[in-house]
C-alpha cells in the first residue's frame, strides 16, 4: 500500500505539471481525486486494514490527497495567468488609432460670449427679457426720445418692412416694452438680434446686442460706473481699466461711453486700439426723463442707468478675428474652434 | 470736422500740444485724433450743433482749461447809400425761415484770395474758390453760421422772395447737378427764378464769378427739421447744410454777416452799403431753466460743491441769474438752444466738465424680487446644450434670405416678410425657414471640402399675419450631411433613424413624452423618408429635388421644430418614481410582418393588451424578414408569477397574429 501511495503520488505530479489547458486539469482533478479515483478506493480500504496500521495509512493517504490538491490549485493559479496573458497579448491593439464615438458639437463664439455675458449680469441680480425683431417705429424710435427727422434718427440706418414696420436697429426697445408692462424697481437685461443697413468688414447687417437697464427710486450715475466697471472686469480680466467718456444717445442723459483697456496691448497702444490703448465696448448713460414720461414713470420719483453692448464685437476682440463675416459665414473650421 | 490748432490759438490762447488738446475733447464729450500737421479731428454728435465750428471748440476747451477766450473785433465801415435801396427781401414761410439777414457789398473786385486765407481753408479741408465764396466759408468754419453770396445784378427787380418751392421747380446748382423740387422744400428766388435752395447750395444762375461787381451777402436762421427733410429727399449733404440741420446760433446770422461784409470790403476793396435788412418777427426769447441743486446729487450721486458749479456753468457760458439756496435759475447762450432745454441737460454738462473720471463707484441695490429667467431662454439654452451634446455645431446666419433661396427649397414666397430696402436681392425677404440658411451653409462647407456637415440653428422666423405686425416665432432648424462619428474607421452616415434618434433623445431631455411620429407629406422632405410631429416639427430626409437645387450630391437630413410650440410641452419640475421593488421577466417572440404594418401599431397592441403588467415592449432583432421584439413584463406589487406571464403573452401572441396578422416564425 505504501508504495501504491508512493507511485501515485509520482504518477499525478507529474501528470497535473504536465497540464497546459485548465480543463485537462479539472480532468485531473478527477482522475486522481474523484470518487472513482484510486486514491478513493484506498481510502474505502482502510477498513480492511489492521488497527495498528490504520492511523499510519491514513495520514500516508490524506498527506497524498493534500499534496495533490495543493498541486492542483498551484498549477490552476499558473494556467490561469497564462491564460491571460494569451489574451492579453492578443487584445493588444494600435493605441495611436483615432477615437470613436460620436465627435461632440460646438457652440457659436457669439453664443459663448452672450452667455458669459448674461452670466455676469444674472449673477448681479438682473433678469431676462426678451422684444420682437420687428418693431414699430414707436418702440425703435419715438419711444425712446429720438424724434422723426431729427438727425439723430441717422445714427441707426434702417431696414422698413410692411405696415411702417422696421427692423429693429437696437435691444433698446425691450425697455420700453417692459417699463410699460410693469414697475420699478426693474433691473433687466435683454438679449438679441439686431439690424442695420451696413455692411462691412467691422459691420454686418445683422448683428448682435445686449441692452440692460435698472430702475429704482435712487439710481445714480455712481451706480452706472459701479455695475458696467464690474462687468468688464469679469468679462476682460480684472486687471483691466475701464473709463467713462461724455457721449450722446437720445434715451439717455448724462449718456457716457465705456472703454476698456486694449486687450491686445493693455493700453500701450497699437492697430487694433488705434494707438489709443482703449476699446469702445459699451454704450451707457442715465435713462432720459422723456423716455420715464414715455412709459408713464415719475421721473421725480425714480432714476435709472441703460446700457448696451454688440456681442460680435465683443467676440471679436476676445477671439482676435479680424473680420464680423466670419461669424455668419459658418466655416466649420472656424466653428470647430470654439 | 477738422480743427487746424493754429486757427484755434488764434480765438484762444492756451497751452497743450495736440495730444493734450485731443485727451481733454475726448474726455469731455468731443471725441478728437490729434493728426499729423497740427490738425485735430473732432467727432461732433448730433446733439452739439454748438461744437460745429472752431470757435465751438475755442469754447469747449476754455470751458474744460480755464483759458479765456479771445475777443472778436469787427471793423466795419459803412457806405452812405442805404441796403434797402438796392435789395428788397420777402419772407413768404416764417416758420421755415425765421430770419433773414442780408448785406449789400458794392464794386468789389473778384479774385484770388490772399494766401493767409487759402492757406486757413485748405488746413480745414476746403477748396478756395475766390476771396467772396472763402470769406463765407471762413466764417462757416469758424463760428458755424453759413452764409452764401448773389452776384447782385444777377438778381431780378432786386427782389429776394423766400419761398416754397413749386411743385416738379428745377434748379442748377453750383455742384452741376439739377436737382428738382417739391413744395416741402425752402427756396431763395427772385421773381423769376430759383437762386438757391436755402441752406442747402446755391445756384448756378446767380453764381459769384469773375464778372461779379456787386454781392448780396445772406445769412439766416433755417429750420431744421425742414433742412433735415430736405437732405434726406435731395439726398446730398454740404457743409452748410449739416449746420442748418443741426442748428445754427441765431445771433451768429449777425455777427456772421458783419464780419462777412466786412472781410469781404476788405479783400475786394469793395463798399458795404449801409444797414442791413433783418427779417426777424421779433428777438430771441430768453431760456431760463431752474436748476434744483439737490438733483444734481440725486442723478450724479454725489454732492459736487456749489463753488465748482457755478464756476462750469460760467465757463460754459451759462449765466446764473437767480442764485438761490437750493435752485438757481440759469439763462442758456443762444448758441446751446439747440441742446439744453431742460434740468437734464445742465446736469450732463456739469457731469462732464466735472470729469466722469471722478465720480467713485457704486453698486447698485438688486436685492428685488425679479420674475427670475425668461422661460423661452431657458428653453433655448437647454436646446442648444442637448444639441451639441448631440454632436451638432450652433451656426448664425442671416435672417434675411432672396426669393432665390425660397425657390430653391420650394418654399412659397406669398408668407415671406419683405423688406422694403434690402441692401440687395439677396437678402431682401425675412426667412420663414431655418432651412435655407443651413443648405447655403452646407454647400459652403461641401465646397471647402468640409465633408461631415452637423449644424443646428435656433433663430426667429416670421411669417405673415392677419394681424397687422408679422408673426414672429422661436424656431429650431438642423441638417446633417455624412458621418457624426469622430474616426473615419467607424462606418456608417446620418439616416432616418439616427435624425430621429436626436429629436427623441430632445424630447426626453426636456421632459416630452408621448409624441406620435407620423408619415408626411411635405415639400421640403423626400416622400417615405420623413415623419411630421403634429404642431411640433417636421424631420427627414431633405427631398431630392431641394438637393439638386443645391447641388448637393449626398444624403441630407434635416429637422426643424417650433420652439414656442415646444415650450408650451415641456414639463414642469421633476419628481422622483420609486424604483422598482420585484423583478421583471422578459419574453421574446420573433415573426414575419405584412407590409404597411408599421411598428407603432405593434407596440400599441402589445401596450393596450399588456395593461399594467407590460412595462416595456421594442424590437429587438432582426432576421431575413423577420423581426424579433422584446416585451418586459413586471408586478409592480409583488413578484410576477410565470402563469401570470405566460397567461398575458399567449393572449398577446394571439392578438398580433389575428388582428395585426403577423406570422409568427
Amino acid at each position: 500500500m505504501e508504495n501504491k501511495i508512493d507511485q501515485l503520488k509520482e504518477e499525478a505530479l507529474k501528470v497535473i505539471a504536465q497540464a497546459q489547458t485548465i480543463s485537462s486539469l479539472d480532468e485531473s482533478r478527477v482522475h486522481y481525486l474523484g470518487k472513482k479515483s484510486s486514491m478513493m478506493e484506498m481510502l474505502r480500504s482502510l477498513g480492511t486494514a489492521s488497527a495498528e496500521d490504520r492511523p499510519r495509512l491514513g495520514s500516508l493517504v490524506n498527506e497524498l490527497k493534500e499534496t495533490l490538491e495543493q498541486a492542483l490549485r498551484d498549477k490552476k493559479v499558473i494556467l490561469l495567468q497564462t491564460e491571460q496573458n494569451k489574451k492579453i497579448v492578443a487584445e493588444a491593439l494600435d493605441v495611436s488609432l483615432p477615437g470613436k464615438g460620436i465627435k461632440r458639437g460646438h457652440y457659436h463664439p457669439l453664443t459663448i460670449v452672450m452667455e458669459e455675458a448674461k452670466q455676469i449680469f444674472v449673477r448681479m441680480g438682473f433678469e431676462i427679457a426678451q422684444g420682437p425683431e420687428i418693431e414699430t417705429e414707436y418702440y425703435n424710435f419715438d419711444g425712446l426720445n429720438i424724434p422723426s427727422h431729427h438727425p439723430s434718427r441717422d445714427m441707426w440706418a434702417t431696414f422698413f418692412v410692411e405696415n411702417n414696420l422696421l427692423l429693429r436697429t437696437h435691444t433698446s426697445p425691450v425697455q420700453i416694452r417692459v417699463m410699460e408692462k410693469r414697475k420699478p424697481p426693474l433691473a433687466i437685461i435683454a438679449p438679441g438680434r439686431v439690424y442695420r443697413r451696413d455692411s462691412d468688414a467691422t459691420h454686418s447687417p445683422v448683428f448682435h446686442q445686449l441692452e440692460g437697464f435698472l430702475v429704482n427710486s435712487n439710481v445714480t450715475f455712481r451706480d452706472l460706473k459701479g455695475t458696467l466697471t464690474e462687468f468688464l472686469r469679469q468679462m476682460f480680466g480684472k486687471e483691466k481699466n475701464v473709463r467713462f467718456r461724455p457721449s450722446f444717445f437720445p434715451f439717455t442723459e448724462p449718456s457716457a461711453e465705456v472703454d476698456v483697456e486694449c486687450v491686445m496691448c493693455s493700453g500701450k497702444g497699437c492697430r487694433l486700439c488705434k494707438e489709443t490703448g482703449w476699446l469702445e465696448i459699451l454704450g451707457s448713460g442715465m435713462i432720459d426723463p422723456n423716455v420715464f414720461k414715455a412709459v408713464g414713470y415719475d421721473p421725480e420719483k425714480y432714476t435709472g442707468f441703460a446700457f448696451g453692448m454688440g456681442i460680435d464685437r465683443i467676440a471679436m476682440l476676445k477671439y482676435g478675428i479680424d473680420d464680423i463675416r466670419l461669424l455668419y459665414e459658418n466655416d466649420l473650421r472656424f466653428l470647430e474652434q470654439f | 470736422m477738422k480743427v487746424p490748432i493754429d486757427w484755434l490759438k488764434e480765438l484762444i490762447t492756451f497751452r497743450a500740444g495736440p495730444d493734450q488738446l485731443a485727451d481733454w475733447l475726448s474726455m469731455a464729450g468731443l471725441e478728437t485724433v490729434a493728426l499729423e500737421d497740427d490738425i485735430l479731428d473732432v467727432d461732433v454728435l448730433p446733439n452739439r450743433a454748438d461744437a460745429w465750428s472752431i470757435r465751438g471748440i475755442a469754447r469747449e476747451v476754455s470751458a474744460i482749461t480755464k483759458f479765456k477766450l479771445k475777443p472778436v473785433k469787427i471793423h466795419l465801415k459803412e457806405s452812405r447809400k442805404k441796403v434797402n435801396e438796392d435789395i428788397k427781401v420777402e419772407v413768404r414761410n416764417r416758420d421755415l425761415c425765421p430770419r433773414y439777414m442780408a448785406r449789400v457789398i458794392r464794386n468789389v473786385k473778384v479774385g484770388e484770395s490772399p494766401q493767409w486765407l487759402k492757406q486757413k481753408l485748405l488746413q480745414a479741408g476746403m477748396r478756395p474758390i475766390n476771396n467772396i465764396v472763402d470769406v463765407t466759408n471762413c466764417l462757416l468754419l469758424e463760428i458755424g453760421q453759413p452764409m452764401h453770396a448773389f452776384d447782385a445784378n444777377l438778381i431780378a427787380d432786386k427782389n429776394i422772395i423766400v419761398r416754397q418751392a413749386n411743385p416738379e421747380e428745377k434748379m442748377a446748382a453750383l455742384d452741376g447737378k439739377e436737382y428738382i423740387l417739391d413744395t416741402d422744400t425752402l427756396v431763395i428766388s427772385d421773381p423769376e427764378k430759383v437762386l438757391a435752395i436755402a441752406g442747402v447750395i446755391g445756384g448756378a444762375s446767380s453764381e459769384v464769378g469773375p464778372a461779379t461787381k456787386n454781392v448780396v451777402l445772406e445769412s439766416a436762421y433755417f429750420n431744421s427739421i425742414a433742412i433735415h427733410k430736405t437732405l434726406k429727399r435731395l439726398k446730398i449733404r454740404t457743409e452748410s447744410s449739416i449746420r442748418f440741420e443741426y442748428g445754427v446760433d441765431w445771433n451768429g446770422v449777425e455777427e456772421a454777416l458783419d464780419r462777412g461784409a466786412a472781410l469781404i470790403a476788405q479783400l475786394g476793396r469793395g463798399e458795404v452799403l449801409k444797414g442791413k435788412i433783418d427779417t426777424k418777427a421779433k428777438e430771441l426769447p430768453p431760456r431760463i431753466i431752474e436748476l434744483r441743486l439737490a438733483q444734481i446729487g440725486r442723478i450724479l450721486g454725489v454732492d459736487i460743491p456749489v463753488g465748482e458749479i457755478v464756476s462750469i456753468l460760467g465757463r460754459l457760458g451759462f449765466d446764473i441769474i437767480q442764485k438761490g439756496k437750493e435752485t438757481f435759475k440759469i439763462s442758456v447762450p443762444s448758441y446751446r438752444y439747440a441742446d439744453i432745454e431742460r434740468e437734464i441737460d445742465l446736469i450732463e454738462e456739469i457731469a462732464r466738465i466735472h470729469g466722469y473720471g471722478r465720480f467713485e463707484m457704486t453698486m447698485p441695490n438688486t436685492a428685488f424680487f425679479g420674475k427670475g429667467l425668461d422661460p423661452q431662454d431657458q428653453i433655448n439654452i437647454k436646446v442648444r446644450e442637448i444639441l451639441v451634446g448631440a454632436g451638432l455645431n450652433e451656426v448664425n446666419s442671416y435672417s434675411m434670405l432672396g426669393p432665390k433661396d425660397f425657390e430653391a427649397a420650394g418654399i412659397p414666397l406669398g408668407s415671406a416678410v419683405e423688406i422694403s430696402n434690402p441692401m440687395n436681392v439677396g437678402e431682401s425677404l425675412m426667412r420663414s425657414h431655418i432651412l435655407p440658411g443651413l443648405l447655403k451653409t452646407a454647400v459652403h462647407n461641401l465646397n471647402r471640402q468640409v465633408e461631415n456637415v452637423f449644424i443646428f440653428e435656433i433663430g426667429k422666423v416670421s411669417l405673415h399675419s392677419s394681424e397687422e405686425a408679422p408673426l414672429e416665432k422661436w424656431a429650431l432648424g438642423a441638417l446633417m450631411i455624412g458621418s457624426p462619428f469622430m474616426s473615419a474607421l467607424d462606418k456608417g452616415v446620418v439616416d432616418y433613424l439616427y435624425t430621429k434618434g436626436i429629436v427623441e433623445d430632445l424630447f426626453n431631455s426636456l421632459g416630452i413624452s408621448g409624441q406620435k411620429f407620423t408619415e408626411t407629406v411635405n415639400f421640403l422632405v423626400q416622400p417615405g423618408k420623413g415623419a411630421a410631429v403634429e404642431g411640433i416639427g417636421l424631420l427627414g430626409a431633405v427631398h431630392p429635388e431641394i438637393l439638386r437645387g443645391y447641388d448637393i450630391s449626398q444624403p441630407a437630413y434635416f429637422f426643424e421644430i417650433d420652439l414656442d410650440a415646444l415650450a408650451k410641452l415641456v414639463a414642469g419640475p421633476k419628481k422622483y418614481v420609486p424604483l422598482p421593488k420585484y423583478p421583471s421577466t422578459s419574453r421574446d417572440i420573433s415573426m414575419f410582418i405584412p407590409a404597411n404594418l408599421e411598428n407603432g401599431m405593434i407596440i400599441d397592441l402589445i401596450k393596450k393588451l399588456g395593461g399594467e403588467l407590460v412595462e416595456a415592449a421594442y424590437p429587438f432583432d432582426k432576421y431575413k424578414d423577420s423581426i424579433a421584439y422584446r416585451i418586459i413584463y413586471r408586478n409592480r406589487e409583488t413578484t410576477i408569477t410565470e402563469l401570470e406571464v405566460n397567461e398575458r403573452h399567449s393572449q398577446i401572441v394571439e392578438a398580433l397574429v389575428s388582428k395585426l396578422k403577423v406570422r409568427i416564425r
